[in-house]
C-alpha cells in the first residue's frame, strides 16, 4: 500500500524544491507566478519574466534532472542487485562509472567543450560495460561471477586510465576541471539538455520497472525461471543493458553521484519488501525523492554549493547503517 | 710487529684522493644569498643549470634566464609554439613538486645535473620538506615568494642577482611596479558601490568561480572590479561551485571567462539569459597564450592583465593602447616580437 504514497511524496518534494534557492524569493512570489501563469493575477511583464526564468528555466530543469537521475541510479542499483543476487551491488558494478569518469576527463583534456565532455562520458560508460561483458565472455560461457569479475577488471582498467589522464592534464586548469566535474553537479542542466536525456532515461527506468516480474522468477534460479517461461539470458542482458544506459546517461548529465544506487534500494526493500515487481518502481520513486532532497541541501546550505556527490554520501551512510541494523531479514 | 711502511703507498693514494675531493668544490665558486624565505644559502656564483620546481617559478625564470632552464614542469600547448622562446622549445618535461599532476622524479632531476633549484614558497607545502627532499641530491635550493603581483617585482630583482642580470631584472621589476601604480592610481577613488560588478567564470559550465579574497582573482581586485563572489578562499585549488540563481541575484555587469567554449553556452542556454552581463553581451574570454594573463598558473602576466582589465572595466579612466602595450610586454618578458595577427589571435 505504501507504494501508492510515494508519488504524492515525490510531488511534495518537487514543490518544495521549486520554492527554495539562493535567489531570495518569497512563497508569495511562487504563488504570484503560478497565478500569473494561469492568467488569474496580473504581474508586471519584467517581474513575470524573472520569475519564469528562475522557477521554470533554472530550478525546474535541476529538480527534474535530480528526479530522473535519482530514479535512474536507484532503479539500476535495485535491478543489478536482483540480477547478481547480491545486496552489495551498486550501478558501478560493471565498470560504467569508471568508464564515464574516464570519458569526461578525456573530453576535458582534448576539447573542454561542455557538450563534448558529456557525450564522451556517456559513450565511455557504455564502452566500459562492453569491455566488462567481453572479458566475462572470453573464457567460455559467462556466469554471474565472471560478469562481476569482468566488470571489476573493466572498472579498474578505466579508473587507471583516468589516473593517467589526470597525470597528463595541466595541473593549473584541466586538473581542477576534472576534479570539479567528478564531484558531480546538477547546476548546469538546462531544459534543452534535459529534453535530450529525459526520454531515454524514462524509457530505461520504465523498462526496468516492468522487468520486476521476470527478475522475481530469476531469483528462484535459472531452471525454475525457464520452466515458468521466462527467457533467462534475454532478461539478464536486457536488464544489464537498460541499467547501464540509464546510469551512463545520469553520469554524463551530473557527474559522479555515489551511494544513491546502493542505499535507496535497501531503504525501499525495508519499506515494501523484497518482491522485485514492487521493489523496482518503489526504488525509482524513492531515488527521485532522495536526490531532489539531497540537491536542495547541496544548493541551499552554503554560499558555495556542496558537491551533490558529497551530500548523498553523507546522507546515505547513516541511512545505510540504519537499514543494516533493522533490515537483514528483508534481504531476498 | 709489521712495518707501517708497507701501507705508505695506500696512505699516499688516500691523501691524494682526499685532496682531490677537497679541491673539487673550489672549482665552482660559491657565494651566499638570502632568499625570499629569509634563508641564507650558498649557491654557485654563476648558476648555469637551474630547475624551477613549480610552474610559477619556472615561468618567472623563463622570462629572465630561459637558456639556463634544464626543463619545464608541464608540456607546452602545441598550438602556441610560435609564441614560445626558441631556447625553451625542446626542454624536457620534468614535472613539479606542486602537489598535483606530474610529480618530479628526484633521480631524473639529479641526472640532469642542475647546479641550483628554485622552489615556490607556497602556503600549501612545508619549506623544510622541500629543502630536505632536494638535500638528498645535494643541490642548493632557494625560495621565491610569489603570492601577490607586488611579490613578482621583488622576485625579479632577486632573480636578477642570482643569475647576474641585474639591469634586465630591474627593467622587469620597474615595469611591474609601474603597471601596479598606474592602475591603482587611476582606480583608487572609485567608491565601492560604483565598482564594476564582475563574475569570474571558470570551467566549461561556467559555474566554478573563486572568491574575491582568493589569490586566484587578485587581478580583478587590483583593477578595481567588484568580484561578486565575496568570501575567503577555502582551498588552494579553488573553483567553488555556484548556482546560476546566485549569479542572477548578484547582477554582474561583466563576465570574465577562462573557458573559450563558455560564451556560446551562456548565449544559447535559458539558464543564463537573465544574467545582467549575458543580456548585455559582455562576456570576455581571458587571453592565455602562451601563458594565462590572469591565473592558472598565476604569473607576472598579471602585470599586463591588470592593465587590460582596468581598461576593460573603466575605459575612460584608464585609456590604454592594448595592442601596443601587449607588444611591449611580450618583448620585455617573453622575448618575442608579436605581429598584429598574433595579437588578434591572442585576444580571440
Amino acid at each position: 500500500m505504501r507504494l501508492a504514497l510515494l508519488p504524492f511524496l515525490l510531488l511534495a518534494v518537487v514543490v518544495l524544491a521549486l520554492s527554495v534557492g539562493r535567489y531570495p524569493l518569497a512563497p508569495a512570489d511562487i504563488f504570484a507566478y503560478l497565478g500569473a501563469a494561469l492568467g488569474l493575477v496580473a504581474l508586471p511583464p519584467e517581474r513575470f519574466d524573472l520569475l519564469h526564468n528562475l522557477i521554470v528555466e533554472i530550478r525546474l530543469p535541476r529538480v527534474l534532472a535530480a528526479g530522473l537521475i535519482g530514479a535512474a541510479l536507484s532503479a539500476s542499483g535495485a535491478s543489478f542487485q536482483a540480477v547478481f543476487r547480491n545486496p552489495l551491488v551498486s550501478p558501478g558494478i560493471l565498470g560504467v562509472l569508471g568508464g564515464a569518469g574516464f570519458g569526461a576527463a578525456l573530453g576535458i583534456l582534448l576539447s573542454g567543450d561542455f557538450l563534448t565532455i558529456q557525450l564522451s562520458a556517456f559513450a565511455m560508460g557504455l564502452v566500459a560495460v562492453g569491455v566488462g561483458v567481453i572479458v566475462a565472455n572470453l573464457f567460455g560461457a559467462a556466469s554471474m561471477v565472471t560478469l562481476v569479475l569482468g566488470g571489476m577488471i573493466s572498472g579498474a582498467l578505466f579508473t587507471s586510465a583516468l589516473s593517467l589522464v589526470k597525470y597528463a592534464a595541466d595541473p593549473y586548469d584541466q586538473l581542477p576541471a576534472i576534479v570539479y566535474w567528478m564531484m558531480g553537479s546538477l547546476g548546469a542542466v538546462d531544459l534543452k539538455q534535459l529534453r535530450g536525456a529525459a526520454l531515454p532515461i524514462l524509457a530505461g527506468v520504465g523498462a526496468l520497472a516492468l522487468a520486476g516480474r521476470a527478475l522475481d522468477a530469476l531469483s528462484m534460479g535459472d531452471d525454475e525461471a525457464r520452466s515458468l517461461g521466462v527467457p533467462v539470458h534475454l532478461t539478464r542482458y536486457g536488464v544489464i543493458a537498460a541499467a547501464t544506459l540509464v546510469s551512463s546517461l545520469s553520469v554524463s548529465l551530473a557527474g559522479m553521484i555515489g551511494w544513491v544506487g546502493l542505499v535507496v534500494p535497501h531503504v525501499a526493500r525495508l519499506a515494501i519488501g523484497p518482491t522485485n515487481s514492487r521493489l523496482l518502481p518503489a526504488s525509482a520513486l524513492l531515488g527521485a525523492i532522495f536526490l531532489i532532497a539531497a540537491d536542495c541541501v547541496a544548493r541551499n546550505i552554503t554560499r558555495a554549493e556542496i558537491p551533490i556527490g558529497v551530500v548523498t554520501e553523507l546522507l546515505g551512510i547513516p541511512a545505510f547503517i540504519l537499514v543494516l541494523g533493522r533490515g537483514r531479514r528483508a534481504w531476498a | 710487529m709489521p712495518s707501517t711502511s708497507g701501507l705508505a703507498p695506500v696512505r699516499l693514494l688516500l691523501c691524494a684522493l682526499l685532496a682531490l675531493f677537497a679541491c673539487a668544490p673550489a672549482h665552482a665558486q660559491t657565494r651566499e644569498v638570502t632568499d625570499m624565505a629569509g634563508r641564507k644559502v650558498a649557491i654557485p656564483a654563476d648558476p648555469k643549470r637551474i630547475f624551477g620546481a613549480a610552474p610559477p617559478v619556472a615561468v618567472t625564470l623563463y622570462a629572465i634566464a630561459p637558456e639556463r632552464l634544464i626543463g619545464i614542469n608541464v608540456p607546452m600547448r602545441g598550438d602556441e609554439k610560435s609564441l614560445y622562446r626558441k631556447e625553451a622549445l625542446d626542454l624536457p618535461v620534468l614535472g613539479s613538486n606542486a602537489g598535483m599532476g606530474r610529480q618530479l622524479n628526484l633521480e631524473e632531476i639529479a641526472a640532469m645535473r642542475p647546479d641550483l633549484i628554485i622552489a615556490w614558497l607556497g602556503f600549501y607545502q612545508e619549506k623544510a620538506k622541500v629543502v630536505e627532499s632536494f638535500a638528498k641530491i645535494g643541490v642548493p635550493v632557494i625560495f621565491l615568494k610569489l603570492d601577490t603581483l607586488d611579490d613578482y617585482a621583488d622576485a625579479f630583482a632577486f632573480l636578477g642577482q642570482v643569475v647576474g642580470r641585474e639591469s634586465k631584472a630591474a627593467e622587469m621589476s620597474a615595469y611591474i611596479r609601474d603597471a601596479l601604480a598606474r592602475v591603482r592610481e587611476a582606480t583608487a577613488d572609485i567608491p565601492p558601490a560604483e565598482r564594476l560588478r564582475v563574475y569570474y567564470a571558470e570551467s566549461a559550465d561556467g559555474l566554478a568561480t573563486d572568491c574575491d579574497k582568493s589569490f586566484h582573482t587578485e587581478p580583478i581586485v587590483i583593477a578595481a572590479g567588484d568580484n561578486i563572489y565575496h568570501c575567503e578562499q577555502s582551498s588552494h585549488v579553488g573553483m567553488d561551485k555556484i548556482s546560476v540563481e546566485q549569479i542572477v541575484a548578484q547582477k554582474p555587469s561583466l563576465i570574465l571567462t577562462q573557458d573559450k567554449s563558455f560564451p556560446a553556452l551562456a548565449k544559447s542556454s535559458a539558464l543564463w539569459r537573465n544574467v545582467e552581463a549575458v543580456k548585455s553581451g559582455r562576456i570576455v574570454t581571458v587571453p592565455h597564450a602562451p601563458f594565462n594573463w590572469l591565473d592558472r598558473p598565476p604569473s607576472y602576466m598579471r602585470a599586463l592583465g591588470i592593465q587590460w582589465l582596468a581598461n576593460l572595466f573603466y575605459p575612460s579612466r584608464f585609456p590604454l593602447d592594448v595592442k601596443a602595450e601587449t607588444k611591449k610586454f611580450y618583448r620585455l618578458f617573453l622575448g618575442v616580437d608579436i605581429s598584429d595577427a598574433d595579437f588578434t589571435r591572442i585576444m580571440e
